[in-house]
């Protein structure tokens, strides 16, 4: 009898605790870890080893365990989480929003595939912009050999438009459209070594891509009647392009300095005056009158770190 | 014997305890799966929610398990249908853009298929039923375009042309064709001038008074004729867009601006521009169509031909 009622108790036991190992083994089954809420923090513990660069919730963890021994994490999604980290880490620290537009090589980069600003970066970041309160300062950094020049055009105004202070950051090169989009900004931030460039719009003709500057000088050097048809029509398409370049950065650079200066500016750096891989250091950007500011926060180069350094090099501009 | 009792009043309470324990937990975690971000059965509240999080956290969710055409396309036509409920208007979309599922080399732009679509849905909407018109195009065919731009203006209802975006070239003529127009600050419209062999109507056309005539080949001669008609061609179908919301004298004026070919193709039309020269536009598109532009993926390869480079 005494043996009995003993064994009776143990045997419930026993039996609730295969069941609830049984329930939670099929929940497990049922519902992947990465699904979870993070409201459950015994079980997280458990499983961090298995999903550790799954999603934003093991952020933390991954965090204390940084300095020691970080493994570079190699997965799409471990690379955007840590990216997101840091993100969030320098938004803290300088108490703003982070935007970037960034063209770099990716680990899930395609062969062949350049990444140089284009619509879908004017789309993403005016989507952006948009959620950001109007009274919340902006950090924008921007790391791009240029593109297409409607879509930086776009995102200049979305710049240029927002009510608290943009300051862009440079770390290393912004050329072209993304110079473009730092004339926009209330203050750049570059280093001693980064560069930005001329903006002249460059012209498509059928023999390739030539400066609008140099078109438009073409019918000046050569006898109008011994220039190709083509060659004609397009040096009338480059003198507009100039214009619209030039009187765009003049309105980019309203209210930065006076008309007389700012036309100054649109002239040098818009004409086509020099060829269009010409460096404007942080020296040059601090002559004509833009607002540069030394150095950039720490947080941003270990941003980069996140990037690949290897793969194919860009192509020369 | 009351030793032992005591021990199995311990062994029943733990078993009990422990298999609430388990019941707390098998229901709080049954609980939470259907708010997981799964796709297939978002609901338009949990959309919301997301919607207000961060962009970053939106895309890290892609990568992990993207939503499939089903579950975008549903998510389109229920924030399409809740954006007709709340404006009481019938919403049709010219949206231009690569889709997960779009093929390597598949430029999207105004074509026919477009122009007949558009035209079957405007003829499938009562007179009296206003339209909303979301447009995000770099342009395409003027002749879909056109078409579009027709429909719309004979539309007896409010027609109003929302451009949370851009709408370029040929996509501008639809937003000319509007009562109203929404813009953003940084949406942008662009000129209307007609491109011949990719070169500029107004360029081409200008080489007839720059080069000596008997060095300009036969066929610039023959294209700047037909850019001289394409120009005119364009102007008169601007003006006749605009009659209805201007006088004659100011449609005028703005054709001859848009189409007269005073400023490169690139250059921005944005919402000041557009207020300037007297088009009836609204500042602010509303929230549901970001919503909607949010169920689509703004990556792919670049575009464009004009570059900075």
């Amino acid at each position: 009898m005494d043996d009995a009622e003993l064994f009776l108790g143990l045997g419930l036991l026993a039996i609730a605790a295969i069941n609830s190992g049984a329930l939670l083994y099929a929940l497990h089954k049922i519902n992947p870890p990465s699904a979870k809420q993070g409201s459950e923090d015994e079980e997280e513990e458990e499983n961090e080893s298995s999903e550790e660069a799954d999603e934003a919730d093991e952020e933390s963890e991954a965090e204390t365990s940084a300095p020691t021994e970080f493994k570079r994490p190699t997965t799409k999604a471990g690379i955007l989480a840590w990216r997101q980290r840091i993100i969030e880490d320098l938004e803290k620290e300088r108490g703003t929003r982070v935007l970037t537009m960034i063209h770099k090589k990716e680990l899930w980069t395609e062969p062949g595939q350049d990444s140089e600003i284009g619509i879908e970066d004017t789309e993403t970041i005016l989507q952006k912009m948009r959620k950001i309160p109007p009274d919340t300062p902006v950090d924008f950094i921007i790391h791009t050999p240029g593109g297409y020049a409607l879509a930086a055009e776009m995102m200049a105004m979305a710049i240029k438009f927002h009510p608290s202070k943009v300051t862009v950051m440079v770390p290393f090169y912004a050329m072209s459209g993304g110079s473009l989009m730092t004339l926009a900004a209330g203050e750049i931030r570059m280093e001693k070594y980064s560069v930005l460039g001329p903006v002249d719009p460059q012209i498509p003709t059928p023999d390739g891509m030539y400066p609008a500057g140099s078109i438009a000088t073409l019918v000046k050097t050569k006898p109008i009647q011994n220039i190709t048809d083509r060659m004609v029509i397009m040096s009338d398409v480059a003198n507009l392009e100039i214009e619209n370049a030039k009187a765009f950065v003049m309105w980019l650079l309203e209210g930065k300095m006076d008309k007389e200066q700012a036309e100054r500016v649109a002239d040098f750096l818009a004409r086509g005056y020099m060829s269009h891989a010409t460096p404007i250091t942080l020296d040059v950007a601090r002559a004509i009158g833009l607002n540069v500011v030394e150095g950039i926060p720490d947080k941003v180069y270990e941003l980069f770190k996140t990037f690949t350094f290897t793969g194919q090099p860009y192509r020369r501009h | 014997m009351q030793e032992l009792d005591i021990l199995l009043a311990v062994a029943i309470v733990v078993v009990a305890s422990l298999s609430s324990l388990t019941n707390l937990f098998v229901i709080r975690r049954f609980w939470q799966i259907p708010q997981t971000p799964n796709p297939a059965t978002r609901g338009g509240d949990q959309e919301n929610e997301e919607g207000n999080e961060e962009d970053e956290d939106e895309t890290e969710g892609e990568t992990d398990q993207a939503p499939s055409k089903e579950a975008i396309l549903a998510r389109r036509a229920q924030l399409v249908h809740e954006l007709e409920e709340e404006r009481g208007s019938r919403v049709l979309t010219l949206i231009h853009r690569k889709e997960p599922w779009s093929t390597g080399d598949d430029e999207p732009e105004i074509g026919f298929e477009d122009s007949e679509q558009i035209l079957q849905w405007v003829r499938e909407t009562p007179p009296d039923k206003p339209i909303d018109f979301i447009v995000h195009t770099e342009g395409g065919l003027t002749f879909a375009a056109d078409l579009i731009s027709m429909a719309l203006r004979y539309h007896k209802a409010k027609v109003t042309v929302m451009v949370p975006f851009y709408a370029m070239s040929d996509g501008t003529y639809v937003v000319l064709a509007a009562d109203e127009i929404m813009m953003e600050k940084c949406s942008i419209l662009a000129p209307l001038e007609p491109l011949i062999d990719d070169m500029p109507a107004n360029s081409v056309i200008s080489i007839l008074k720059r080069k000596p005539i008997e060095t300009i080949s036969d066929r610039t001669i023959l294209l700047a004729e037909s850019a001289r008609m394409e120009e005119e061609n364009a102007k008169e179908f601007v003006k006749w867009l605009l009659i209805d919301h201007m006088n004659e004298e100011q449609a005028t004026q703005v054709a001859n601006f848009l189409v007269g070919g005073f400023m490169a193709s690139t250059t921005p039309i944005t919402l000041d521009v557009a207020r300037a020269i007297g088009l009836n536009v609204v500042e602010g598109v509303p929230e549901k169509v970001h919503q909607l532009f949010e169920t689509i993926e703004f990556t792919g390869g670049p575009r464009g031909e004009k570059q900075y480079q």
